[in-house]
């Protein structure tokens, strides 16, 4: 009997000790061969835009890593994001920098444009790190850097739109509106914005009023009184863009708005009543409309809300993450100067949020890629939904950015002898 | 004629809607000494308290009010029992209290983004319409918002001044030594005072929901149009509160529409006039405070 029972015993405990030892075997084996690729980003992430961009890019490295992980010249790597909080302050941004660079040692950081780039930036660069972001004041695409780019379009997509609705729709622009906070913001935006609708000819009144400001009543009487054939709230920020198309409607104003910033329907339309956003024009992410324009942003809204629940109009960033991925795997390589030859090779690269092609900006002294255009899904709000009133491909893009300022899709061939 | 109509309305519109909160700011500050910087993030709070009870809780608007108001009441309490209470009183106080408030300020800010997320929210407007009276355009529920920032600021005054509670505020607010020393339990006071200033601030919240809107920055971009309404009209006068309100909505109506943004300048530069002159504030008696 007692002989049996050991033997029972044998039976069960012999198979799960021989299989425990071989999955340790094998498991620590493929733990200590698996290769990570360490990606930084820095965001203020008390903000919207700092947490939205932190989401967007951590399910692009677990889309990746769950198909195995990044192929990078035939090995596959696990993608681990770092994530720091700039607090949208200097000091604490460039405190996230240094321990990305220093203490963990990334060689590529992606950052959202509320952590003051200026600050760190050239820490980076004199650390030969590839930075892929975007500032308010553009200075990531100072010549002066060498690893800094801008991969998601941020600074020419309203320029292409503006481009557009003069070609397009001539009844809008003969009287247009703009109405912006009192900030960096606001006159950025009046001298890149107001600058192309200048170059076509068309002059533009501008409305600044304090960033605290609540009630915006005088706003939209001064609005009303200048009896626009279009008004544009511009402050890049959903709420207050909302509240102002709101004012305005409230006032009486009738007009045709439109947006420059590609703020979601959704978003617009919480603090908007969707009668005063009638006829409204932006443009859009693919994922936006019902059903999103492409097969990639229908693929990427149902990993979004597979991850993070409902869509709610968050901001998209998919473009930083992937464009830096496709230079990586153009690269072949994880080296910085493969990576940045790539980029600045005239990278262009598709994702969820559409077409991009890497350009040069000579206006700002820089000839190699540092900037993008892409492609412009451009919505009007009809019955209260977002429809797709035109394409802009990204060819055509460029072709409406080159008429206002001569880009390239090449660098100049001397300026990637730096990175050999 | 029109036209400065419509100018004077902006203005009691852009005013008198947040004298609700100037009041309630008035209340903490007057009673309890604390200048309670977190009190933007109870105004956050309560609107948003209303919009998970009208939104995830399905409830009606009505009923989700109450929520919000309780819910802000209730964390000011919890703050003042947690934190200030202890502070409070001490060499050094008003100091430590001002830093503290702060911190809160820090520490609500982010958790509501985390718990409420980034994402802007509204509750569906609950006054609705447009009116046309001699060319001058009044949105209903502006005009409502008026009629309640004036009835909350007369119950207020009224509580203040002709209920007992309101009156050992008022001694403990002007004396709190002597108040204590007749068995009044100053801590107590300042505890109702604490509730009540914060649940004013969750129904201001939740009131104004439905016409501005709720997003994480709200509470940070009302504080300052508070503090300079409680600084010009005094911060331990609730009638100072109108006054300011009426004065700076105009300011800031005629002012945006003539001059733009610089207004805010202009109004800087008056209210420091003000208070050189008047320290107190335009209808404040002045509060000690050793720091």
């Amino acid at each position: 009997m007692k002989s049996r029972r050991l033997s029972i015993v044998r039976m069960l405990v012999l198979p799960i000790m021989i299989v425990a030892m071989v999955t340790l075997f094998f498991g620590g084996c493929e733990a200590e061969g698996e290769k990570t690729l360490k990606i930084g980003y820095i965001g203020a992430l008390q903000t919207a835009p700092g947490l939205d961009g932190q989401r967007d890019i951590e399910l692009s490295a677990d889309l990746d890593n769950e198909a195995g992980g990044m192929v990078v010249g035939g090995d596959k790597y696990n993608v681990q994001i770092i994530s720091y909080d700039s607090g949208g302050n200097q000091s604490q941004a460039v405190a996230a920098a240094n321990k990305l660079i220093f203490e963990d040692k990334v060689k590529f950081i992606l950052y959202d444009t509320m952590s003051v780039p200026t600050a760190w930036l050239p820490i980076a660069d004199e650390n030969k790190v590839l930075t892929a972001g975007a500032a308010f004041d553009m200075s990531e695409l100072s010549p002066d850097l060498h690893y800094s780019c801008c991969i998601w379009a941020l600074h020419t997509t309203q320029i292409i739109q503006t481009a557009w609705f003069i070609k397009n729709r001539p009844d809008m622009v003969e009287n247009v509106v703009f109405a912006t906070t009192d900030d960096q913001v606001g006159h950025m935006n009046e001298v890149v914005v107001g600058g192309v609708w200048e170059q076509y000819g068309v002059e533009t009144t501008w409305i600044y009023f304090p960033p605290d400001a609540t009630d915006l009543s005088s706003v939209a009487t001064k609005v009303k009184t200048l009896n626009p054939t279009a008004f544009c709230p511009a402050t890049g920020n959903p709420p207050v863009d909302g509240a102002l198309i709101k004012a305005v409607w409230q006032a009486g104003c009738e007009t045709q708005f439109f947006g420059g910033g590609g703020m979601p329907l959704l978003l617009m339309a919480t603090v908007c009543p969707i009668e005063a956003l009638e006829g409204y024009i932006d443009w859009a992410a693919p994922k936006e409309f019902d059903p999103p324009a492409t097969e990639m942003a229908k693929d990427w809204l149902d990993a979004w809300t597979a991850k993070y629940g409902e869509w709610e109009g968050q901001d998209h960033f998919d473009a930083m993450y992937a464009g830096l991925k496709a230079a990586i795997q153009e690269a072949g390589s994880l080296d910085v100067d493969e990576v940045a030859t790539a980029i600045f090779d005239g990278l262009k690269f598709d994702c969820a949020s559409g077409t991009f092609q890497m350009i040069t900006r000579p206006d700002l002294g820089n000839n190699r890629t540092v900037d993008s255009v892409r492609t412009v899904f451009l919505k009007q709000i009809v019955n209260g939904k977002a429809e797709l009133m035109a394409t802009i491909s990204v060819e055509e893009a460029l072709s409406f950015f080159q008429e206002i300022i001569p880009v390239e899709t090449q660098s100049a061939s001397e300026e990637l002898d730096y990175y050999k | 004629m029109s036209l400065i109509g419509q100018l004077i309305f902006d203005g009691l519109a852009m005013g008198l809607v947040f004298v609700m909160l100037a009041a309630g700011m008035v209340i903490i500050m007057s009673v309890s000494r604390i200048l309670f910087f977190a009190y933007g993030m109870l105004y956050t709070i309560g609107a948003y308290a209303t919009w998970y009870a009208v939104d995830r809780l399905q409830l009606p608007y009505f009923v989700s009010l109450p929520i919000g108001v309780l819910g802000a009441g209730l964390l000011g309490m919890l703050s003042y029992i947690l934190i200030f209470q202890r502070l409070q009183g001490k060499e050094g106080g008003f100091l430590a209290t001002l830093i503290a408030s702060m911190g809160l300020l820090m520490v609500l800010s982010q958790g509501s983004l985390l718990v409420f997320g980034t994402v802007p929210r509204s509750i569906p407007t609950v006054f609705h319409g447009v009116l046309n009276v001699f060319g001058i355009t009044i949105s209903v529920d502006k005009l409502a918002l008026i009629g309640l920032g004036v009835a909350v600021t007369v119950f207020l005054f009224w509580v203040y001044e002709k209920t007992t509670i309101g009156r050992v505020m008022r001694a403990v607010a002007f004396l709190p030594e002597a108040a204590s020393l007749q068995g009044v339990n100053t801590n107590r006071i300042y505890l109702v005072a604490f509730g009540i200033g914060c649940a004013l601030a969750g129904f201001a919240g939740g009131v104004l929901a439905p016409s501005y809107g709720i997003s994480p920055a709200m509470g940070m971009n009302i504080l300052w149009t508070v503090l300079l309404m409680c600084m010009l009209g005094g911060m331990d006068s609730l009638l100072g509160a109108v006054a300011a309100g009426v004065v700076i909505g105009q300011v800031l109506s005629f002012g945006q529409f003539y001059i733009g943004s610089t207004i805010q300048i202009i109004l800087f530069l008056v209210i420091g006039i003000v208070l050189y002159f008047k320290p107190a504030g335009l209808l404040g008696r002045g509060i000690d405070i050793s720091v």
